[in-house]
């Protein structure tokens, strides 16, 4: 019995070092493309930077609305965006053709599965982009015309406007990778719902300032009570 | 379908015109009565004069105009005008207007032209020859109007567009947002010459563009009925609309306003007109209550414009007693700037950037109000000189922050 067992284990044994045999090139191969990829990115990334400085690019851009952008992509500058694609696009082509040296048949896989999902993956990432510039594009609106309009809870008021397209967007975001079903629904109506209400009280039990403003206070500012209104602007 | 700026009816009417030395466009003249008042003043202020008066087709009465007295010969011409408020004029409908008066000029040969925007029962004789004499005798090219009004009147022109205007063109003259303008035969062809290049959008500021192309400017006195006071008026609009085109204009003509350097008075026509001296009521209070309120909440767009000096004197501003609120001259001049430049480079929202402006100019007024509320209409005028020359004196700051928007950080 024992030479059994000791003849089992030896079968078992070399069954598994002939796999990792037969699988270790495949491994070597992939790690190769990837340390091969990660060089090509990082000197394609080097050689986009340069030429981009050259065109001064983040001045170009940076007049074209970039703050709004920067802090939700989370880079400091468009250049720095830019190459860090490059480099991680490269670095994702360099896997896939080690993924197919290790295994044909998992690069189809993978390729069938992103690509089912890339479409759905691209826009949902198109709203989130879409609705962050929006809400903060609305927010910083309304903050303005409120200021303007001497409310006092302003930023208030605002920053509800700018949670409310977040918490909108989100959740259509989710909603479209089918992600969460009747749980994200459900989410999404109490956070918009308090969101709702929290801006209703605000303006309701303060609203002092907003009845003062177009009811009892003068038309024109300067304009004392009863007085005709000292100005014209134009 | 006439290729002409007038429908087929109209060009018609056109085309049988007779000579005459002038062309009147009284835009909001849409009544009989109108009319005839008008018709009244042209012949009061010059009996010699052969005019075309260009007004609304709204009415047509030609009776109401058109006779002899003497040897004036009136000729009426009712058409399609296009919607003219006031200055700055729109680009479209400047170049509709434009395009109608250099038609009827060429087929009249008319020598001026004037736009006389006040409503009919405030149009006087006097307002009529003043806009008309500079041009025909003296041959200036454009004649802007010099309303005299009370000292919180006209604030937006008062705290930036003529300081503004005369910092960067170098002529003093304070009626950019009136009403009333002459102009001749070179100003009206030469606005929309074709290789100005001029595309839509955006408004004309007619001060400029007789300074870019070196014609001459002068002003005239006129007595002009002004419109009641705003009420309920959004003054962010406002200054919004106004700001916005002359910012915009400013771009325009950049290598232009750079390379003038101080400002000479013009040629003023006519008499002055007492201006309204009545003593009004003032709360400075609401509007330095909106100035610390827009400095609470509005610090992340004005620290995009406005340098970290500024800030600063802003924000020891803000904690002024309310008898010694004043907004410093050079400081306001630089906020101007710094706003420009900010306009310019669209660091955010146009729109956003000037309606966020809007509490700076309020600290402005309550400054000016509290400066000069007890003071006379000569020193309220002598305190916006002053204004005007903390302008000229920053001037070379707005070229350096212009030139090298990324480099120049006081």
């Amino acid at each position: 019995m024992w030479s059994r067992v000791e003849e089992a284990l030896n079968q078992s044994a070399t069954n598994v070092v002939t796999e990792a045999a037969g699988l270790l090139p495949g491994v070597i191969a992939l790690v190769a493309s990837l340390v091969l990829a990660a060089l090509v990115g990082w000197l394609l990334a080097f050689l986009l930077r340069l030429t981009l400085r050259a065109l001064d690019f983040d001045r170009r851009v940076s007049t074209r609305g970039w703050s709004d952008l920067a802090p939700w992509i989370g880079a400091a500058s468009p250049t720095l965006l830019l190459t860090r694609l490059v480099t991680w696009g490269v670095i994702f082509i360099g896997f896939l053709i080690g993924l197919a040296a290790l295994d044909p048949t998992l690069t189809s896989q993978l390729a069938n599965r992103l690509f089912g999902s890339a479409i759905n993956l691209a826009m949902a990432l198109i709203l989130l982009v879409v609705g962050n510039v929006l809400a903060r594009f609305l927010s910083r609106s309304v903050l303005i015309s409120l200021v303007n309009m001497n409310v006092r809870q302003a930023r208030l008021l605002s920053l509800g406007v700018k949670w409310l397209v977040l918490i909108l967007s989100f959740a259509m975001a989710l909603d479209y990778l089918g992600i969460g079903g009747r749980i994200v629904e459900l989410a999404f109506g109490i956070l918009f719902g308090g969101v709702v209400l929290a801006l209703a009280l605000a303006v309701g039990l303060r609203s002092k300032d907003i009845a003062d403003w177009s009811l009892s206070r003068p038309q024109d500012e300067g304009q004392q009570e009863g007085g005709p209104p000292p100005f014209r602007h134009l | 379908m006439s290729p002409g700026p007038f429908p087929s009816e109209t060009q018609a009417q056109v085309d049988r015109l007779e000579a005459a030395d002038v062309v009147v466009v009284v835009p909001r003249c849409g009544t009989v009565e109108g009319l005839r008042a008008t018709a009244e003043a042209i012949r009061a202020a010059a009996p010699d004069l052969r005019a075309v008066v260009v007004h609304p087709n709204t009415v047509d009465d030609a009776d109401a105009v058109r006779g002899s007295t003497g040897t004036t010969t009136l000729q009426a011409l009712p058409c399609r005008l296009p919607a003219v408020s006031g200055l700055p004029l729109p680009t479209e409908d400047a170049r509709i207007l434009f395009d109608q008066l250099a038609a009827v000029g060429r087929q009249v040969g008319a020598k001026s032209y004037v736009f006389a925007g006040a409503v009919p029962e405030g149009m006087s004789s006097a307002t009529i020859q003043a806009l008309v004499h500079p041009v025909i005798d003296a041959q200036f090219d454009l004649v802007l109007p010099s309303y005299a009004r009370h000292k919180f009147d006209g604030l937006i022109n008062r705290s930036v567009v003529y300081p503004l205007t005369r910092a960067l063109f170098g002529k003093r003259v304070t009626g950019q947002l009136g009403i009333d303008f002459g102009l001749s035969t070179r100003m009206v062809s030469g606005v929309f010459d074709r290789r100005n290049g001029r595309g839509p959008g955006g408004s004309i500021w007619l001060l400029t563009e007789a300074v870019e192309r070196n014609l001459q400017v002068c002003e005239a006195h006129v007595s002009a009925f002004l419109p009641p006071f705003e009420t309920g008026g959004d003054v962010s609009a406002a200054l919004a609309r106004v700001l916005g085109s002359l910012f915009e204009d400013m771009e325009r003509h950049a290598p232009t306003w750079q390379r003038v350097r101080g400002s000479q008075p013009v040629r003023i026509f006519g008499e002055p007109g007492a201006a309204a001296d009545e003593s009004r009521a003032v709360d400075a209070s609401t509007m330095v209550e909106s100035f610390q309120l827009g400095f609470r909440n509005l610090q992340e767009i004005w620290n995009r414009v406005l340098p970290p000096a500024t800030l600063v004197e802003l924000g020891r501003l803000t904690r002024a007693p309310l008898d010694r609120f004043r907004l410093p001259d050079a400081l306001w001049a630089r906020i101007v700037f710094d706003f420009a430049l900010g306009h310019r480079l669209r660091s955010i929202s146009r729109d956003h950037l000037l309606r966020a402006m809007t509490p700076l100019y309020l600290a402005w007024v309550a400054s000016f109000v509290i400066e000069v509320g007890e003071d006379d209409h000569a020193a309220a005028q002598n305190r916006l000189e002053r204004l005007c020359l903390s302008y000229e004196t920053e001037k070379p700051y707005l070229i350096a922050r212009w030139r090298w928007p990324d480099r120049f950080n006081p």
